[in-house]
């Protein structure tokens, strides 16, 4: 069996398993000459890559190997070996910028450079790919912050083996609800310090706290040590009950006094007439005696 | 076979304070004074024994003896309705929905339909295909009910059935809805639906106790809305549609944080720079009624319009 | 053609009361019809048990059309209720005569409908149930709170308005209907509160009368204002209108003037009235009709010709299916059928006597009931947004058997309270004949004490 025709018959597996999908998925036509790498695979530019894919892939295909890819759209996992043997580094290049079916083309939203990055880090999966280089080794470096409430100046120190490390990026984040949200990114100095000074007001709670998280952007390099901080120095929140007003839509007993006096006035009248009129009548019999 | 006992066991709880109830209204408030009393003394009586049957954190349907309900992290339909009705302190809950990266794939509508008990054509969230123009792109809009600040469902209410609370949310109470309708007439975003007959698994939902912020069980001769999961905010997690999105359709969070999350990709950005760098609009903003729901414009969309038809519901005769 | 004259020939007040009095006692004809009309009712009764067991399901109504007959047939019973207002109190208090003999048929058509119109909302509800949750919860904001209140004082000051008139009756009624079951006879004693034809008693109902009927002006503005309300105060294309209120007010007075003449030509005929609905009766009516009618074509221009000449989004969609789509028919129907042509042939002295006037007045009629019908359905198919991934049947909506039985029995329950009312009650008020016919208080009395009745008439 020919290497195209095993992709022929992976789609029409995918379309037959397909309950259902907005696109019918078709068939990749690749091309007999592919575009060559303009650079060799290392763990560098591998590390380069994830940062893409996080950002533009990871929402279908999930985490390589993991098999958190949206199977309902068809979405394969890219970690998986049946992939891996059947695309090389020069065809992932090719199928990113190409789009097909459900997937869409990425040829002008991600760069060349970075999309060779990409298909390393995905290539990266596949035991038999070569990358050159030394493998980047984790260390748990440490985190301390100081905070300086005047100036609102956060420093974050990173030491190694109790040794100040210059070049780390840290990232400073607020919790919300629902998550975390990045404020800054800073990259620790020759004295290990990472500074960052917030010149923009955030909202906070109603005594004006947030709670603020620090970690290191390259968790993969030095650990996952986090911070988590509350500080004082958001926006006290002016939280306006909205359903104490008095409002046409609001409940019951929050009628806007315009429509509680005017109903109580008319229908109170009206129906003083009628019991006037009702009293009269059974004294009628009365009348004129 | 164990099952039936059990049913049999809930039908018997169920007759019993239903005829208790009952007893106690005709009676007047003197005797159902004492009565609650005597409620409350056959309550500790029957610990262990009374079960009543509640939507557990998964929205499954659990038999829970009712003494254990705190001790699990459970509330009664009493508390349940309490809280429900307040709203969650501090937040002013909104969704922004970025057009340009939905492409139909309509997960948040089955995810919706089978969190709230729905039929296939119920629609509390319906992607829409729309089209500004005719010489536009058309494109695909996931409509949710608006939350709007200004709305005019609730203004039209005769019963206080469907409202809206401090948080924002515009809740349905179907436990007190008369089922007139006005308020479907009243919404111009036909965000709202009506069970005409009875709702789906019915038998299933059966005395369970009702969650004012689920909206489930359905009843009956009531009218349903999007309640934007009030029942998942409340432990921080994103609405069933925003969570089940594959594309990062979705962006979910309190404006009062001035932080919306991503469905999809869990990315935390700020809420108005989001509407800022977005052109964000609102939806039929010259009927005033400022939706709490906000739409990113269309553009820069990396697929194209694609739609075949996907069931038999499923027709052209009126497209704006 | 000879001026058509109220009066040509003077009735003496023995003939007056057995005219009067006579459908009350020797009209069989009515039990079969009554029976006709409890027939109807029990489909309909039958419909509504299915319903309530069913739920709304099986009318035809659906998550787009969620308001359907129900709706259209309460705004037309509260149209057809509200010409009560108009005929007894407004031509009633600037002295308008010849409305003497058909005041009363006016209020009991507005009886007979008004309560029914309270009975539709309860059968369009889902949750009949909860009725009382209007009460234990009710918002003083939402317009259908204000129509339950405006409803209930119509039906209050409407039954007040029929029944005053009436209690000089009872004296004449006592007496003629002696030989009649005794139920009856307490009826008329209950009713008649102590009147024996004092001068200041009759001096006192009139007095009430004429408050009642000031005072049932602006209530019955306001019941159909309000009703209009339950459509323009949401912002919906085609409801969103700012002459709704006085545009409903002015098709109510054409739906009920129409009622009122099919009213009058059935008593005249069937009660054999015709000595005093006569053709000048008929004549007056129409002339009123022309005028009623153009009142509410200037309406229907205003309404349709400013959104048809502008044509802006989602009105056009609006407009053109009463234009030339799917209701077109309906809707010229009601436009010329119901209203142009209507008013053109009543001009004619030709066309308003007794049977053509009937004619037309079905016509009306049906034009007003379809009015109702158009005002209702086409706006929830146009909601702003389009309506999608839904079945086929939530496109679309005519009513089901259901909802036609429930509204029949509506209609026969209108109907069935008018006749027995005038079964009970004469159609006309005795007395106040008697006073145009120039007949004094004394002889009215002394009539009562020791009158005769004509004995050759009662038997035939």
């Amino acid at each position: 069996m020919t290497y195209f025709n095993k992709i022929k018959i992976a789609s029409l597996v995918f379309i037959l398993l397909t309950i259902y999908s907005a696109n019918t998925y078709a068939q990749w036509n690749v091309p007999s000459e592919l575009k060559k790498a303009p650079a060799e695979a290392s763990y560098e530019l591998v590390k380069k890559g994830k940062v893409v894919y996080k950002n533009n892939c990871a929402s279908c295909h999930g985490t390589p190997g993991q098999g958190d890819n949206l199977a309902a759209i068809n979405a394969t996992d890219l970690g998986s070996k049946a992939f891996q043997k059947n695309n090389s580094d020069e065809l992932v290049f090719w199928k990113v910028g190409e789009g097909n079916g459900g997937m869409p083309s990425f040829k002008e939203s991600i760069s060349d450079e970075d999309k060779w990055n990409l298909s390393f880090y995905i290539k990266s999966f596949d035991d038999k790919f070569i990358i050159s280089g030394e493998k980047i080794k984790a260390v748990e470096a440490n985190l301390e912050l100081t905070i300086d409430d005047k100036t609102k100046t956060l420093n974050a120190k990173i030491t190694v083996n109790e040794e100040a490390k210059e070049d780390v990026e840290v990232q400073f984040y607020i919790k919300r609800t629902f998550g975390n949200m990045l404020i800054a990114t800073a990259t620790s100095d020759n004295n290990g310090i990472a500074s960052y000074i917030m010149t923009k007001e955030y909202p906070g709670d109603k005594e004006g706290n947030f709670e603020l998280l620090v970690k290191f952007k390259d968790t993969d390099s030095f650990g996952k040590k986090e911070i988590n901080k509350t500080l004082k120095w958001g926006t006290e929140l002016q939280f306006e009950n909205i359903t104490d007003k008095r409002e046409t839509w609001g409940a019951n007993d929050r009628v806007p006094l315009w429509i509680l006096l005017s109903y109580l006035i008319v229908v109170l009248s009206v129906w003083s007439v009628i019991l006037y009129v009702v009293v009269q009548l059974i004294r009628l019999k009365n009348v004129g005696k | 076979m164990n099952e039936k006992n059990e049913n049999q066991k809930k039908k018997e709880f169920k007759i019993s304070r239903r005829d208790f109830l009952k007893k106690g209204l005709m009676a007047g408030v003197g005797v159902a004074l004492t009565g609650s009393g005597i409620v409350s003394a056959f309550d500790a009586f029957a610990q262990g024994g009374e079960k009543i049957k509640v939507l557990g954190p998964d929205g499954n349907v659990m038999s829970v003896d009712k003494s254990h309900l705190k001790e699990i992290g459970l509330k009664t339909e009493e508390e349940m309705q309490e809280s429900g009705r307040e709203g969650i302190d501090g937040k002013r809950f909104v969704m922004v929905i970025d057009l340009s990266k939905c492409r139909n794939a309509r997960k948040c509508m089955s995810a919706c339909q089978h969190a709230h008990q729905l039929k296939p054509e119920q629609h509390h969230i319906n992607v829409l295909r729309m089209d500004r123009a005719g010489d536009t792109s058309p494109f695909f809009m996931p409509k949710p009910c608006q939350h709007c600040e200004n709305p005019s469902c609730t203004k039209v209410c005769p019963v206080d059935a469907t409202f809206k609370r401090k948080d924002g949310i515009v809740l349905i109470d179907n436990e007190r809805c008369i089922g007139c309708r006005f308020c479907i007439a009243a919404c111009p975003y036909s965000a709202r639906i009506f069970n005409w007959a009875d709702p789906k698994d019915k038998e299933k939902y059966e005395d369970v106790e009702y969650n004012i912020e689920l909206n489930v069980p359905q009843k009956k001769g009531t009218v349903s809305k999007c309640v934007f999961s009030a029942n998942r905010l409340r432990e921080g997690k994103l609405p069933y549609c925003a969570s089940a999105c594959p594309n990062g359709v979705y962006w979910f969070g309190d404006a009062n944080e001035d932080a919306v999350t991503n469905g999809t990709t869990k990315e935390t950005v700020s809420f108005s720079n989001l509407l800022k760098n977005n052109a964000a609009y609102t939806l039929l903003p010259e009927l005033g009624t400022k939706p709490s729901v906000y739409y990113l414009p269309e553009k820069d969309r990396l697929f194209p319009f694609e739609y075949k038809g996907q069931s038999d519901m499923e027709d052209n005769s009126h497209s704006v | 053609m000879p001026e058509i004259k109220n009066k040509d020939t003077k009735k003496s007040l023995s003939t007056i009361v057995t005219d009067l009095t006579r459908p009350l006692k020797n009209h069989y004809g009515l039990t079969p019809w009554m029976f006709f009309l409890l027939s109807v009712m029990g489909v309909g009764i039958a419909s509504y048990i299915y319903q309530l067991q069913n739920g709304l399901a099986v009318t035809s109504m659906r998550d787009y059309v969620s308001w359907g007959l129900y709706i259209s047939s309460f705004i037309f019973f509260i149209a057809t209720a509200l010409v009560g207002m108009l005929i007894s109190a407004v031509l009633g208090l600037i002295g308008i005569k010849w409305i003497t003999p058909i005041a009363r048929i006016a209020e009991m058509i507005a009886l007979g409908f008004v309560m029914w119109a309270g009975l539709i909302i309860i059968f369009d509800m889902g949750r009949p149930d909860r009725i009382l949750n209007i009460f234990l919860h009710g918002r003083l904001q939402s317009p259908i709170v204000w129509d339950l209140t405006v409803v209930t004082t119509y039906v209050a000051i409407s039954m007040l308005l029929y029944l005053l008139p009436l209690i000089p009756d009872m004296p004449f009624l006592k007496r003629v209907m002696s030989d009649q079951p005794k139920w009856k006879q307490t009826i008329y004693k209950l009713l008649s509160f102590g009147f024996v034809g004092r001068p200041e008693q009759y001096k006192l109902i009139k007095k009430l009368t004429r408050i009642l009927a000031i005072l049932i002006i602006p209530v019955a503005l306001a019941i159909h204002t309000v009703t209009s309300w339950l459509f323009a105060m949401t912002p919906r294309i085609g409801w969103d209108s700012t002459i709704f209120g006085p545009y409903y007010v002015t098709g109510a007075f054409v739906a009920g003037g129409a009622a009122v003449v099919i009213a009058m030509f059935a008593f005249s005929v069937d009660f054999r009235l015709k000595k005093y609905i006569t053709e000048y009766h008929f004549d007056k009516m129409g002339k009123l009709l022309v005028l009623l009618m153009l009142v509410y074509l200037y309406f229907n221009i205003n309404e349709f010709m400013v959104p048809g000449y502008k044509m802006k989004a989602g009105e056009d969609h609006h407009i053109l299916t009463l234009f030339t789509g799917a209701y077109a028919k309906m809707f010229w129907w009601v436009q010329l059928g119901g209203l142009i042509i209507p008013i053109i042939l009543l001009l004619f002295k030709r066309m308003r006597k007794p049977i053509p006037s009937l004619i037309i007045a079905i016509a009306i009629i049906i034009g007003a009931f379809f009015k109702r019908f158009i005002i209702t359905i086409p706006t929830l198919m146009h909601p702003h947004l389009p309506i999608q991934n839904v079945p086929a049947e939530f496109h679309t909506y005519w009513p089901s058997g259901v909802e036609w039985a429930v509204t029949m029995m509506a209609v026969s329950g209108a109907i069935l309270i008018i006749t027995i009312l005038a079964k009970l009650f004469p159609v006309m008020p005795i007395w106040e004949i008697a006073h145009e016919e120039g007949i004094s208080n004394e002889e009215i009395n002394e009539f009562i004490e020791n009158g005769d009745i004509n004995d050759e008439e009662k038997t035939s």
